[in-house]
């Protein structure tokens, strides 16, 4: 029993009412409040590093009970959602000055960091899915904070979608009662490959996959459910586009996602190539998009997409029983990049949406992609299209490479289509002239509470690349992929009638 | 039997977000797929002529785990009412803050509006 593990949830919970009771006056205390319990959150997500357990909420056992559990892979997606949480939190204090209530978007924020964190360790799926609404309803909010014509339309479509997402992964979650009698995950995995004995591919447990994947794949924002993404992200304020588009939709939907496939319907042997088959089709249709959109938070909504896509390719693959047996080295490399990948994307994408946030803040309204950005912030740029020295390009190299060493003649075509549209991501950002090195912005100009996130996150986006060194990459990645891809074990003769 | 009949429901929920056009219609198509979903959990936990599963005495023990339905379902479908109760008010005021500035509730006439605009 480890006390630190619910504080991780409680702590922007309590910041959250906290801030949610000081008037308007006290903007001043609610930043400091703020900062603060960020930095608490991110202290006490490092002081439970290498630890792996599960603590019973007010010591109930697990079957009834509701546990939290962190292992090798929620705390590697833990350090990154509350480190840019903490660099987004300091950025805000000065951003959200152009709006009128700061202390209200605090409130907002630290829900929403509390819905992620508990996302990320819930122990059952019901509570996952409490959690994930509870992040759901704050982003909804964030999203039309600025009460602009066009963020309340984007709201509303993102609720609606949000709303359908939540009802259907609860069907998911009330058929799977239904059958088992369970909801705590370990318990349910354990049930569904012991008493797996369907033997028709159309049966309530694939519906209830089918059910999962979609409801998690619409808060993930991949191809098919993506329509909410880009207005959303477009019309959020900066701070909370970025929030949105990374700690977001990676917990709350690629994590929720992967963890309740491989960890609950891994009897079902092929789901991982539906996962993989929607991040081929994201990566794909994203860059397609991108080439099209009109404005430039639309264009890196589109890419957003397709690393998205990337992600849950690699992951996807990793995952498949018949990979894992032909050649087993290909699936732990893609697994291996993909989360190599998350980490690239987690620390890429608010580069890119920050600095968008200083125009909006410097002139007061929003520009379009023809203006020119601080060199600086390039390098956001540079890790999204996979330019060699940054972190991007070796983790998407790896997801490729993954897909090619598979050997089948799937893989192959599915590392030709995702090399292709890794190279056409690189054109169409030359095509919109975001690749340029031009400087025209003093960085001087910049408030320091704002310099200071893009600063440090354009040195992590060359940083992270030297997580690929070995002793690194056996440090985080390796137990987060074997905590994450089950062992596909010869299972014992299922019982047949 | 039931199961059949909410998953119909579910689907009916379903039909009237996708072809409406109306978002007030909408948000009603959205609370009938969350009570169908609602209404799929408690049968879960239905047993034919089961007793509340209240505990009045040590005694009743016994009868209580041999007859009472699955109060664990009736759990979750609190929690998931409550949050359907507050993302339905958060549609509504959303849509209400849409008719002041537009002045209708129909999305095609509002993405209209909002092109001629900008």
């Amino acid at each position: 029993m480890n006390t630190l593990l619910p504080l991780t949830v409680a702590v922007p919970l309590g910041t959250g009412f906290i801030t949610a009771l000081l008037p308007k006056k006290l903007n001043r205390v609610s930043d400091i409040i703020a900062v603060f319990s960020a930095g608490v959150i991110l202290l006490n997500v490092i002081f439970l590093f290498g630890y792996e357990g599960i603590y019973e909420m007010g010591g109930w056992n697990p079957p009834m009970g509701i546990s939290l559990y962190i292992d090798s892979f929620s705390w590697l997606m833990l350090i990154g959602v509350s480190s840019v949480g903490f660099l987004l939190i300091l950025y805000s204090v000065k951003y959200m000055s152009i709006y009128t209530s700061r202390n209200r978007y605090y409130v907002l924020f630290f829900m929403m960091i509390a819905g992620i964190n508990g996302t990320l360790l819930a122990g059952d799926i019901f509570n996952r899915f409490v959690y994930v609404e509870l992040a759901a309803i704050s982003s909804y909010i964030l999203v039309g904070f600025g009460c602009s014509s066009r963020s309340l339309s984007a709201a509303i479509k993102f609720t609606v979608l949000g709303a359908l997402a939540s009802a259907v992964t609860l069907f998911s979650i009330a058929i799977l009662y239904a059958l088992y009698g369970t909801v705590n995950i370990a318990h349910l995995g354990a049930e569904i490959t012991n008493l797996h004995s369907y033997n028709s591919f159309f049966n309530p447990l694939t519906l209830s996959a089918f059910m999962m994947v979609i409801g998690f794949g619409i808060k993930a924002a991949v191809i098919p459910f993506h329509i909410w993404q880009p207005d959303a992200l477009e019309t959020a304020p900066s701070p909370a586009a970025a929030a949105i588009s990374t700690i977001l939709i990676t917990s709350t939907g690629v994590y929720a996602m992967l963890r309740t496939a491989y960890a609950v319907f891994n009897s079902i042997t092929q789901l991982p190539y539906l996962i993989a088959f929607i991040g081929l089709i994201s990566v794909v249709f994203g860059t397609l998009y991108a080439y099209s959109a009109e404005t430039y938070k639309k264009t890196i909504s589109y890419h957003s997409i397709s690393q998205i896509g990337y992600i849950i390719l690699g992951l996807g693959l990793g995952g498949s029983p018949i990979v894992h047996q032909t050649a087993p080295e290909a699936a732990a490399l893609a697994a291996t990049g993909s989360l190599f990948h998350i980490i690239n994307y987690l620390i890429f994408t608010p580069v890119l949406f920050l600095k968008e946030g200083v125009y909006e803040y410097l002139s007061g309204k929003e520009k379009d992609s023809n203006t020119d950005y601080p060199t600086v912030s390039k390098a956001g740029i540079f890790s999204l299209a996979g330019i060699p020295p940054f972190g991007g390009f070796i983790s998407k190299l790896m997801i490729i490479a993954a897909c090619f060493m598979t050997g089948g003649l799937p893989g192959i075509i599915a590392g030709i289509i995702a090399s292709a549209a890794a190279v056409h991501t690189v054109l169409s950002l030359t095509k919109k002239d975001l690749l340029k090195l031009k400087t025209s912005l003093e960085l001087k100009n910049i408030p320091g509470f704002m310099k200071t996130p893009i600063l440090f996150l354009s040195f992590m986006c060359l940083a992270s690349s030297l997580l690929f060194l070995p002793v690194l990459r056996q440090r985080f990645l390796e137990p987060a992929r074997t905590n994450i891809i089950p062992i596909h074990e010869q299972k014992p003769e299922s019982i047949k009638k | 039997m039931l199961y059949i009949l909410t998953s119909f429901l579910f689907l009916i929920g379903l039909f009237g977000i996708i072809t409406q056009r109306n978002l007030i219609k909408i948000i009603i198509s959205i609370s009938i797929v969350e009570n169908a979903v609602n209404m799929f959990l408690v049968i879960a936990g239905y047993r034919n002529n089961g007793i509340a599963p209240i505990l009045t005495s040590e005694a009743d023990k016994a009868v209580i785990t041999a007859q009472s339905v699955d109060p664990f379902p009736q759990a979750m479908v609190i929690t998931s009412i409550v949050i359907g109760l507050s993302v339905l008010a958060l549609m509504v005021a959303i849509s209400l803050r849409l008719y002041h500035t537009y002045g209708t509730y129909n999305i095609d006439e509002i993405i209209k509006k909002q092109k001629e605009r900008s």
